[in-house]
């Protein structure tokens, strides 16, 4: 710990005492009217609170998932725009793009441990949960997509009569066992990590039923060293699981479309390509949520501006091997001179023949060269400019995946096959439904669970204080001192 | 168990008991009788109600939890046989000989019965018309019998009715006329000597009575050419296969006419590179295959083809004929290298007209091939081949006078739709109205049939005896497949009952027979066989002197030019309601479901019509969009009607297809619109028959086409997007070798490659050795390119069939009957018109049209037409087969790319990593209709599964045929034999344009045609290594016009 660097003043700000931490977090959770304050005037008077009008928005747009959902089961896969010899279309694209936005939580809360950043500590808990309800988003796709989704169970290993195995060559396959595993890992790491606060909910409510609920919850956590010293060696054991599976779960993703024979699928640079991408949308995605809220629940002294200035920065830089992949998969096609990636590319940069490179100028735009902004520090403090380019960096993802993954099935080999790919309303239906349920389970949580770690804040309060005491401070010793804040 | 309650007392003596604990009535006995599931002592079923109501909820849950609820495949229940009737024997296949008829003339075919049912037609190997193929509309139209659509029963005024009354009432009315005055009949085409018989019979007995033959598609134009050439009533036809040269002057040959399917074999016999291969011109207006397929091809006007026959006459020297100005859009060295060869070719030589062309251009072609000498060798000429000679126009005018006059009291209409197929200058609806009785035998409730009093069904010609003659005049027996599923009669049938009583359409045709001196004995051999006699004797009858000084002079043509010609599937709308047809791409413009404007580019330019893939735009981007709507005027008629790009049409010409805009006649045949939320179609085409009128029904000039603003129609293709639009990229693709017969023989150098080759692994090297002359950059051999040694093909066991096919592009003509029998074959659902838009039609096998030409070459008026049929190539290293998570595509011994439905969940990951896109998945339940019409159900092939939704399916080498095959080697303790298993495409294929068969042995004729140094693999850079092999194309240029 030789290169240890002070802890940067302002990742907590204001003046904060264990006391006012707890306050500022937990009572968001306990205290049920700082959901209902009906700040928000809706035509025809009737006021509401945002966390109404979100959850209400949640709501409605898991209503139409639903519906969506049903009519999908009840008549087939043709209810979408998929085609011959388009085989996948917004099904994978959302699947891909919602599996991406669930990177940055791990990779904040695994990866950022493991490095010791402190700046982690007060976005975390949010992104994990993202991470969590993202991949539940993600997860509905590929079992819907499959023509008969009552035998989708087909695919995971499991004894039957058949003796019958899984194809264990196909990516598909690994898919199943590495969203899988990552949504196992992701919710434990979660749960581990909400043990301490879910104990301090508990100490600081007045109402029955929430004491008995976190304190079930709780498990039994009275903070005694050795609770934090077993507490410490979980988390660092999951965040060392959870650390390859960062890299593993979007490579094995990528795999679906690098091992396959389509041009503009079998491109070698896929991996690292998918996984910058990932933690380019999961960080757009974290930036998007924690600007309204911590304007919502007066959370600015916590996730301050050095914390998104942060985030820009990772954004930024993960944004720019995105880019790096797509002018490299130029380069290959040109390079190669194989007639079909030639054409592929033709047919996605071609503004006057080919049909889809709105799609990818698009892609361009909103990947590409708006993310540039974030090397101003000024923009990367303003809020408004944050926003504006983590919606672009939301949409350019999805636009990155809707390229690659129908554009490049509608032209492919064989011309007298060529096809064209147009969604219907149900595939909008469920992809909107899937922001919708995202968006519901995201308010739920603010509703119900601390948002932001509250012992880690504490912690960081209490390193703080130290460092601003004992300038020589022996460092390392932080972490052991951990149960004074509780 | 009522009924076995004992009472001990009141037993009478003749009480029956089981064993002494039935006879002492035991208590555990009375139990075990009482019990309703006695048996379950080995259940653990000592429960009360509330746990029983517990497990009910956990079962419940559970089946919730498992998503078992949502599994509603549909599960009935079957019944065996209890007693298997004589003679019949489950899933066995029976195959009778019958006949199909088309515009009166027959053409033997082969129907398969399994379980009493006939489900597939194949050709009859034994019948000139035939010769074992068959033509999509023979093909499908298996399906008419089990039409759900089809009238059921006898109809008074759409009161339900019965045969008795029926006859009961048109007898009186018959008998009432005592002479038969007043009374018509008007029947299609009578091609059957037998109904020709029972009609002289009926007009024995009636001698006023008329009989009238009318049919929107009929040949009076052949037959007043022929009469005005020979001076007497003729027929004549064609022997392709004598031809070294063919003029085919806008005569669509290989696919409309009674001989199509003869006319196709004879022709890719000698379009074969390793025989003896003939030239082929082709003058036409509107593309057809056999333009595709030809060395020379020129769009011309329809008016024009006069003056270039005319002019052929005069350049080679027909007596009487003047010199003729050549028309403009020939070019003169085309012109004269075609008449230099064809003198050449002398007898061998042969000019071919199109039927809609009027009598003095037959005329005229009669005597310049005989002038040729080919009268005797490509040119038969025989009497009449029609038992009822006639001719349609002058009978349809003398009908509708007779009526408009009130002559008619009564109008007995034997299957002819007249209300829908007469020109429009007759109301024959109208005309109708002054018919007091109107008796209408017919299969649909149709326009014909709405404006009678008498609805009688038609029986299919499955369910009828039948006879006939083929075009050369071989006589053609037909026999039922299958008893009426309906109370239906035929037409002799209904004639006969008549004229006297009822007697069965088998009485009648073997009285036929025995007129003509057929044997007892001999009929029973003729009728398995399906062939009556051998074809009619040549007549040496000779073309009129002087004949062509008759002929007037070619009119220029005055404007646009409008051809109207029969739909190459629907025909003259009687397959409206097959809906495999319907969905049967049109060959070159690939439309399905309707009919459209078709007209060149050049001419489309010119009417502001711009291409449906260019219309809607985003950034100048195109889009699959509708098709521009223009108005069709002819003098006061008008039609509106959707416009559709044919490259290599003519210039300002343009050609509608018979056969749609109707407004009944079945769910498929009518105008329906179909799809659902917000995105609604309209499928059904435009009734080209508004424009027709009786002096000119089929070619019409100085017609006026507009277009309308802000109105359009989505039309519906099978392949999406002009490939003009990716031209750029494109064009380096090697998807068609080809090369012209010069360049062939010169490759040759004597090593013919035979046999064997390249041994157990040679699969991607031999064939590759020759490439495309005109992409001749890529010269190395797979040996230098590859990475694999072509070893890794693990279960390639030499005691295993090893099946492989080869199509050759030579002689593909592109005419889709391969897919029509796939489709039959192998229960393959239609998805209809929005399914098809979505790019989600099931076809197995696909034939791929392209244009050829880039920058230079390329010549949108009049590009080179290419074909090729592509169905699953069955490669060795399938890219499907290692990303199907659930082992549902894996590979067979025998090299056969194995499709498990059972097992499918339905990822469509196979069919995006097919780089032959040939997989097809079921986005809906398409076999619905299979599923729930019991009447198709019947038509459902039972060696093949019917597939349910959200399975993926694809072409599987017809393994149900394989499997019989082999069952019927296994039995025998033999090896299946080459040609013993031919698939569905291969049977069907006209031109023989497929190969199937076990590689191993290089005897065997697949593996001859791999050895073929035209062979090559599609995609073989991909290194699938399939088995599915193409033969190069060939053409047969002439030599002064190469680069032409």
């Amino acid at each position: 710990m030789a290169g240890h660097t002070p802890i940067d003043k302002d990742l907590l700000t204001g003046d904060h005492s264990y006391e006012t931490l707890d306050a500022a977090i937990g009572d968001i959770v306990l205290d049920s009217t700082t959901h209902n304050k009906p700040e928000v005037k809706l035509p025809g008077g009737i006021k509401s609170s945002p966390w109404q009008l979100m959850f209400g928005f949640g709501f409605l747009f898991v209503n139409i998932l639903l519906m969506s959902l049903t009519v999908l089961v009840f008549n087939g896969i043709g209810v979408w725009g998929n085609n011959q010899p388009t085989g996948w279309g917004f099904d994978i694209v959302n699947f891909v793009w919602w599996i991406g936005i669930g990177h940055a939580g791990t990779l904040i809360s695994a990866v950022l441990l493991l490095l010791r950043q402190k700046w982690r500590n007060s976005i975390n808990r949010m992104a994990e949960a993202m991470t969590i309800f993202a991949v539940m988003c993600a997860g509905l796709y590929p079992l819907l997509h499959t023509g008969r989704p009552w035998v989708a169970y087909w695919l995971f290993p499991y004894p039957n009569i058949t003796g019958m195995w899984p194809q264990f060559r196909s990516p598909l396959v690994w898919d199943v066992f590495a969203v899988s595993t990552y949504m196992t890992v992701s919710i434990l790491f979660w749960f581990v990590g909400l043990i301490p606060d879910f104990a301090t909910l508990r100490d600081r409510s007045r109402k029955r039923v929430s004491q008995v609920v976190y304190g079930m919850l709780s498990l039994g956590w009275r903070g005694s060293a050795k609770h934090w010293h077993r507490y410490e060696h979980a988390s660092i054991i999951l965040a060392g699981l959870s650390t390859p599976l960062v890299l593993s779960v979007h490579t094995i993703v990528s795999f679906d479309f690098a091992m396959g024979i389509v041009p503009g699928w079998n491109v070698t640079i896929f991996p690292p390509y998918f996984v910058a991408g990932a933690v380019f949308a999961g960080f757009a995605m974290v930036i998007l949520f924690a600007i309204p809220l911590r304007k919502l629940y007066k959370l600015d002294t916590i996730i301050t501006d050095k914390h998104l200035d942060w985030m820009a920065k990772v954004m930024l830089a993960t944004g720019l091997i995105v880019f790096y992949g797509y002018i490299m998969e130029v380069f290959y096609a040109k390079y190669s001179g194989v007639e079909p990636e030639l054409a592929l590319f033709h047919n996605r940069i071609s503004l006057s023949e080919a049909p889809y490179s709105w799609a990818f100028w698009m892609l361009i735009l909103t990947n590409g060269i708006i993310p540039q902004l974030m090397w101003s520090p000024k923009l990367r403090r303003s809020t408004w400019a944050l926003v504006t380019v983590a919606v672009s960096v939301s949409i350019g993802m999805w636009f990155e995946r809707y390229v690659i993954i129908p554009i490049s099935l509608t032209r492919d080999y064989m011309p007298g096959a060529y096809g064209y790919y147009t969604p219907t309303l149900w595939d909008f239906g469920m992809f909107f439904g899937t922001i919708g349920l995202f968006i519901f389970l995201m308010f739920l949580f603010v509703r119900f669970l601390p948002m932001i770690n509250m012992f880690e804040m504490k912690e960081l309060l209490h390193q703080m204080k130290h460092e601003q005491g004992h300038d020589d401070h022996a460092p390392g010793h932080g972490d052991a001192v951990a149960e004074e804040a509780h | 168990m009522d009924e076995v309650k004992i009472d001990q007392k009141g037993l009478s003596d003749i009480r029956m008991y089981k064993g002494l604990d039935h006879l002492n009535e035991s208590e555990e006995m009375k139990v075990f009788l009482e019990d309703e599931f006695p048996h379950r002592k080995s259940m653990p079923l000592n429960m009360d109600r509330r746990s029983v109501l517990k497990m009910m909820g956990g079962a419940a849950a559970l089946a919730g939890m498992t998503l078992t609820g949502c599994r509603y495949q549909p599960q009935r229940k079957i019944v065996p046989f209890a007693r298997q009737p004589e003679g019949a024997s489950a899933g066995a296949e029976k195959h009778y000989a019958t006949m199909f008829s088309l515009g009166g003339y027959a053409m033997g075919v082969l129907a398969r019965q399994m379980d009493g049912r006939p489900v597939f037609l194949e050709g009859n190997p034994l019948h000139p018309a035939s010769q074992g193929s068959i033509d999509a509309k023979t093909n499908a139209s298996v399906l008419g019998v089990y039409d759900p659509d089809r009238l059921k029963y006898p109809q008074f005024r759409s009161d339900t009715a019965n045969w008795n009354e029926a006859y009961e009432s048109i007898r009186k009315e018959l008998k009432d006329s005592v002479d038969g005055s007043g009374v018509a009949i008007l029947s299609d085409t009578v091609g059957s000597p037998t109904l020709a018989r029972v009609a002289g019979e009926f007009m024995k007995k009636y001698p006023k009575a008329q009989w009238f033959q009318y049919e929107a598609v009929n040949r009076d134009n052949v037959h007043r050419g022929a009469s005005l050439a020979f001076q007497q009533n003729a027929s004549f036809y064609y022997s392709l296969d004598k031809a070294d040269v063919l003029v085919n002057l806008d005569c669509d040959l290989l696919m409309s006419g009674p001989a199509s399917v003869r006319y196709s074999r004879d022709f890719s016999n000698r379009r074969n590179p390793e025989g003896n291969m003939s030239r082929v011109y082709s003058f036409e207006a509107f593309p057809t295959t056999v333009g595709a397929a030809s060395d020379h091809r020129v769009p011309v006007k329809p008016s024009e083809v006069k003056g270039i026959l005319l002019a052929l006459c005069a350049q080679v020297g027909v007596p009487g004929a003047a010199s003729v100005s050549l028309p403009a859009s020939v070019p003169k060295n085309v012109f004269d290298a075609m008449a230099s060869d064809l003198v050449n070719a002398g007898a061998n030589g042969l000019v071919t007209v199109g039927d809609h062309h009027d009598p003095e251009v037959h005329a005229a072609a009669l005597a310049l091939n005989q002038h040729l000498g080919a009268f005797g060798t490509t040119v038969t000429v025989t009497n009449p081949i029609l038992p009822m000679h006639s001719d349609h126009g002058t009978d349809l005018a003398n009908l509708t006078a007779a009526m408009a006059n009130n002559q008619v009291r009564m109008l007995i209409i034997l299957n002819a739709n007249p209300v829908y197929e007469t020109p429009s200058d007759i109301d024959f609806a109208e005309l109708l109205t002054k018919v007091p009785t109107k008796v209408r035998l017919g299969l649909y409730h149709d326009e014909t049939s709405k404006e009678c009093d008498w609805q009688l069904p038609a029986s299919h010609f499955l369910e009828t005896w039948n006879d006939g003659f083929a075009y050369d005049g071989t006589y053609t027996l037909g026999q039922p497949l299958l008893e009426p599923l309906y109370d239906s009669r035929s037409a002799m049938e209904l004639m006969a009952a008549f004229t006297d009583v009822e007697t069965s359409g088998e009485d009648l045709v073997r009285k036929t027979t025995a007129n003509a001196g057929v044997t007892a004995a001999d009929w029973k051999i003729r009728l398995s066989e399906g062939v009556g006699t051998s074809a009619a004797p040549a007549q040496n009858l000779a073309v009129t002197e002087g004949l062509l000084s008759l002929i007037r002079p070619a009119a220029g043509g005055n404007g646009m030019e409008l051809m109207i010609l029969p739909d190459p599937y629907i025909h003259d709308g009687r397959f409206g309601n097959n809906n495999w047809l319907q969905e049967l791409p049109r060959p070159l413009t690939n439309i399905v479901w309707d009919n459209a404007l078709f007209v060149s580019r050049a001419t489309a330019d010119k009417l502001g019509i711009v291409p449906p893939g260019k219309q809607k735009t985003f950034a100048g981007t195109p889009y699959y969009g509708a098709a521009d709507m223009a108005k069709v005027t002819v003098g006061d008629r008008t039609l509106e009607v959707p416009v559709w790009i044919n490259l290599g049409q003519a210039d300002d010409v343009c050609v509608l297809h018979l056969g749609y805009g109707r407004d009944t006649g079945g769910e498929f045949a009518k105008i329906h619109k179909l799809g659902y939320i917000g995105s609604e179609v309209t499928a059904g085409g435009f009734n080209a028959y508004e424009l027709r009128t009786s002096q000119s029904p089929d070619i019409i000039s100085g017609v006026s086409v507009e277009k309308l603003k802000n109105k359009s129609y989505a039309i519906a293709t099978t392949q999406h997007h002009n490939t003009i639009d990716v031209s750029i990229v494109d064009n380096g693709r090697d998807l068609i070798h080809e090369m012209t017969l010069a360049s062939l023989a010169a490759s040759h150098g004597g090593d013919h490659a035979e046999g064997e080759h390249g041994g157990e692994h040679g699969e991607g090297t031999h064939g590759a050795v020759l490439h495309d002359t005109e992409f001749g950059e890529h010269g190395n051999t797979k040996e230098d390119m590859s990475f694999y040694t072509g070893e890794d093909f693990k279960d390639n066991p030499k005691d295993n069939y090893q099946w492989a096919m080869t199509i050759d592009l030579s002689l593909c003509t592109g005419c889709n009957a391969c897919t029509s029998a796939c489709q039959a074959e192998n229960n393959i659902p239609t998805v209809q018109k929005q399914e098809v838009m979505r790019g989600r039609e099931m076809h197995w096998i696909r034939v791929d049209r392209y244009y050829k030409g880039t920058g230079e070459s390329l010549d949108t008026n009049n590009p080179p037409i290419r074909f090729q049929p592509v169905a699953c190539q069955q490669c060795e290293q399938a890219p499907c087969e290692p990303v199907c998570p659930v082992a549902a595509t894996v590979h067979s011994h025998e090299g056969i790319n194995q499709m498990v439905y059972n097992r499918c969940v339905g990822t469509r990951y196979c069919s995006n990593n097919c780089p032959y896109k040939v997989r097809r998945f079921n986005f809906f339940h398409y076999s619905q209709r299979a599923d729930q019409v019991p009447v198709i159900r019947m038509l459902q092939n039972p060696d093949v599964t019917v597939r349910f939704r959200g399975v993926m399916e694809k072409c599987t080498f017809c393994i149900q045929r394989i499997k019989h095959a082999r069952v019927a080697a296994k039995k025998d303790g033999r090896m299946i034999e080459d040609g013993e298993v031919r698939t569905a495409c291969q049977n069907a294929c006209p031109s023989q344009a497929i190969i199937f068969g076990d590689k191993r042995d290089p005897k065997n004729m697949v593996s001859i045609s791999r050895a073929n140094k035209r062979n090559y693999l599609l995609l073989e850079e991909l290194n699938t290594r399939p088995r599915t092999t193409y033969l190069a194309r060939v053409s047969n240029p002439n030599p002064t016009l190469e680069g032409k």
